[in-house]
């Protein structure tokens, strides 16, 4: 008789926390669910109240209108340019910076690895004002090379820190036995640590291109042209609007979310891995 | 040659990452302290400096805004800070529990966090739209419509809890991860000892997770501290700037008003706060968990 009020009592339980997860799943989601529900309703039925859920026919000229009215094909472009480019060079060059800190053996290793940590204490907004006097005085204003250099500042700690790592999980006599064959360090890198820190680097490209993606101070300061400007320094303009067209401005919101969507359905589990090598292992 | 790059290969690609770091960050951050003692004019297109001391500082300590804005950017750090670890432990606590689909909720509860802060900002500022937003429509059978963003301290209370949708998801994976490190033995033991549920939270999940939560504040609080996206994008900082905080200030000071040296002493002294907040933490903190 217990046994079976304590098993009942537990199944309660149990759908007690899924219960309570799925809450915290709904309030996440719902925002962004109303966001694309807006997105395919025409201007008339979006300012109605109160709002439905389910437009009479879904308006998928508002997506159109988004590209026709605004330059965002431009801004999509300039966006994957920079963030693949921050991605690349921060790739790289963490990767072997991180590889070196982790094998280095001298003393001042950690003392090198918290100074490079630290850089990022530094608010961002406040490095605003000389990225724009640098970029004004080379006259490299308005352009990708002045955002992939501050992005790549933004993210180079980070991304050798990450690195730093999961290098340190690869075991040094790897590093050895390769190098009695005969093999140069450069060889070792590419064709034995790199795949074995393989997951390594997928989380911090990830990373790099999530966060340069969806920066908006540097990009809103250091580019004023559609030359040059992200995604969300063109969501952010909707606001600026006299009358604000919110059926546009949740489809170029989401259009501005598409990769975070990829990432999250793709590669959640080196989200969550990220996420935790910044810190945990500090 | 090539002997020798591949014996100091560590020296090399560490000294080739201090010399790009120190590019990109060494210079801004000296012309950041320069300038916050200079008076910097444009004429006739070019920057013109003119020392003028502790003026900047001088200004800055003496700005009623610095002030209002320093406490508004307290307490909207300090809100979003403390709903992200109540919520995040609420939620790594049960997401912990479960065993099905567990991937796929995680994945929902992430999503605020990896969209653009912007796109959070802007979605949110249309949910809580006064005439037309989906968060009155809910309300609706209960209260009359609420001017979400209209009145000085509503707004506040909205732009706290926006900002912490984005960050319960970071203190959530903090969190699950620190649950799942807590050896479930101990757990039995105390259940043998007649623990209830409650005990067991305070005596043992607490405690284990002492170091987890104290790393989690900090970086928030760095973090929200020193956000710009979210007070731009929701509120602009009204009604009547009292949403601003220090961070939109400088924004402001940059964008707006040209203020140069003013901008640069307001973010040095905003540097300044965030160092001695990490070390006093730090040192309240840190030191009893090791």
């Amino acid at each position: 008789m217990s046994a079976t009020s304590s098993l009942q009592f537990r199944k309660l339980g149990v759908i007690g926390y899924y219960f309570g997860v799925f809450v915290f799943a709904v309030v996440s989601v719902v925002p962004i669910l109303w966001a694309f529900s807006t997105s395919i309703k025409p201007l008339n039925e979006v300012r109605v109240w109160p709002p439905y859920w389910i437009p009479k026919e879904p308006y998928w000229r508002t997506y159109r209108e988004v590209f026709e009215t605004r330059p965002f094909l431009s801004y999509m472009r300039n966006s994957l340019i920079v963030a693949s480019a921050t991605t690349a060079i921060c790739v790289l060059l963490g990767g072997l910076g991180g590889y070196s800190l982790s094998r280095a053996r001298f003393r001042a290793k950690w003392a090198l690895a918290i100074t490079i940590l630290g850089m990022r204490l530094f608010p961002p907004i406040a490095l605003v004002t000389p990225w724009f006097q640098l970029a004004s005085r080379f006259g490299i204003l308005d352009q990708y090379v002045t955002l992939i250099a501050a992005y790549v500042y933004m993210n180079l700690p980070f991304v050798i820190w990450i690195m730093m790592g999961f290098f340190d999980e690869v075991p040094q006599e790897i590093d050895e036995a390769g190098m009695v064959d005969g093999c140069t360090k450069w060889q070792l890198l590419r064709r034995v640590i790199a795949p074995l820190a393989g997951p390594g680097l997928a989380t911090a490209s990830i990373f790099a291109f999530l966060l340069s993606w969806n920066e908006y101070v540097l990009a809103a300061v250091l580019s004023f042209s559609e030359r040059c400007k992200t995604l969300p320094v063109g969501v952010m303009e909707f606001i600026g609007d006299e009358f604000v067209a919110w059926n546009q401005l949740c489809a170029g919101a989401l259009i501005a979310s598409i990769p975070a969507f990829i990432f999250v359905l793709a590669f959640q589990k080196y989200i969550v891995r990220g996420l935790m090598a910044g810190a945990v292992k500090g | 040659m090539r002997r020798f790059l591949d014996k100091h290969f560590e020296a090399i690609w560490i000294t080739v990452i201090f010399i790009v770091l120190g590019l990109v960050v060494v210079f801004p951050v000296c012309s950041v302290f320069n300038q916050s003692f200079c008076e910097v004019k444009v004429r006739y297109g070019k920057n013109i400096a003119r020392y003028v001391g502790l003026n900047n500082y001088r200004l800055v300590f003496s700005d009623p805004f610095f002030w209002r804005f320093l406490r508004q950017g307290v307490v909207y750090t300090a809100g979003s800070v403390g709903i992200s670890l109540v919520l995040g432990l609420m939620c790594a606590m049960l997401l912990d529990r479960i065993a099905r689909l567990k991937a796929l909720f995680r994945g929902m509860i992430l999503l605020p966090w990896v969209i653009p802060p912007v796109v959070a900002a802007v979605l949110w500022r249309w949910l809580l739209n006064d005439t037309y937003g989906l968060v009155n429509a809910v309300i609706r059978p209960f209260h009359a419509p609420i001017n979400w963003l209209g009145s000085p301290t509503i707004a506040m209370i909205s732009l706290v809890a926006v900002d912490a949708w984005t960050r319960v998801p970071f203190a959530t994976i903090y969190m699950l991860a620190g649950l799942q490190g807590i050896p479930e033995e101990i757990y039995d033991a105390a259940k043998v000892d007649g623990a209830g549920i409650f005990a067991r939270f305070r005596y043992v999940t607490l405690p284990y997770l002492r170091p987890v939560i104290v790393t989690v504040v900090l970086i928030l609080s760095i973090f929200v501290f020193r956000t710009y996206e979210m007070i731009g994008g929701l509120t602009s900082g009204g009604p009547a700037r009292y949403t601003e905080t220090l961070t939109s200030y400088v924004f402001k000071n940059v964008v707006e008003y040209y203020k140069t040296g003013y901008s640069s002493a307001l973010s040095v002294v905003m540097l300044v706060i965030i160092v001695l907040f990490s070390i006093v933490y730090l040192r309240a903190f840190y030191r009893k968990v090791s």
